[in-house]
């Protein structure tokens, strides 16, 4: 069971996520099935990216949308889980992180919609086929006989 | 006698110029929008009836015929949507 005072960070090795037009497209590069999450979370992944703990992560859904405490805790909790099952986060454990400002409040709160993990998995093959390298930034080319004087 | 294997066996090929090692951030971020556009036609957000624009510059015939003809085409740029 996750607690509040976890904090939860992407697998950025394998799994390659941003946040398009407020919605946060995931691909786990490992098996090519992609995710999608919108608005609620969006906010939710982008905190999570910034290795905020769940508590953190509650208050500021409950700061920006007509929701009360119980349900935001029921879906952040819920959310999380997701993402730990389809291994797309892992618990933090320490380190630095970048926090994202979220002092002001928001001018109103917007109506709410339960976020939701949604999952694809129809071109897992063809992602599969050629995706980024899991695990692999760019790496410049050295030369093996270079390498072997 | 032939047996089937039950995986897909695939390799890579790791050489000089791999886009994908060389450019592996770009190549993430390809797939993200790539990812992005299909949602959003699949919800009908974006049309993509032509995901290509063909841009013809310094179109010249060069041969004609009552068959056929023949165009030259110096510059074309292809951009997607």
């Amino acid at each position: 069971m996750l607690m509040f005072d976890n904090r939860l960070q992407p697998r950025d090795q394998e799994v390659a996520a941003k946040v398009i037009d407020g919605e946060a497209i995931l691909i786990n590069l490992a098996n090519g099935v992609y995710y999608s999450m919108d608005k609620v979370g969006a906010l939710i992944w982008q905190m999570i990216e910034g290795r905020h703990t769940l508590g953190e992560i509650v208050e500021a859904v409950r700061r920006n949308y007509e929701v009360s405490s119980d349900q935001a805790e029921a879906d952040v909790q819920r959310l999380a889980a997701e993402l730990l099952q389809e291994n797309l986060v892992a618990i933090f454990e320490d380190g630095a992180w970048s926090r994202v400002n979220l002092d002001a409040a928001p001018e109103r709160r917007v109506p709410y919609e339960a976020p939701n993990l949604n999952i694809y998995r129809d071109m897992g093959d063809l992602l599969a086929l050629d995706p980024p390298l899991p695990g692999l930034g760019d790496t410049p080319w050295k030369d093996p006989e270079d390498a072997s004087k | 006698m032939m047996e089937l294997l039950p995986d897909v066996l695939s390799f890579r090929r790791l050489h000089q110029t791999n886009q994908s090692r060389l450019l592996a951030s770009r190549s993430r971020d390809e797939f993200l929008n790539l990812v992005k556009a299909h949602l959003d036609q699949r919800r009908g957000l974006r049309k993509i009836e032509d995901p290509f624009r063909v841009d013809v510059r310094f179109h010249r015939r060069i041969a004609d015929s009552d068959s056929c003809s023949v165009d030259k085409f110096d510059f074309v740029l292809i951009e997607c949507n």
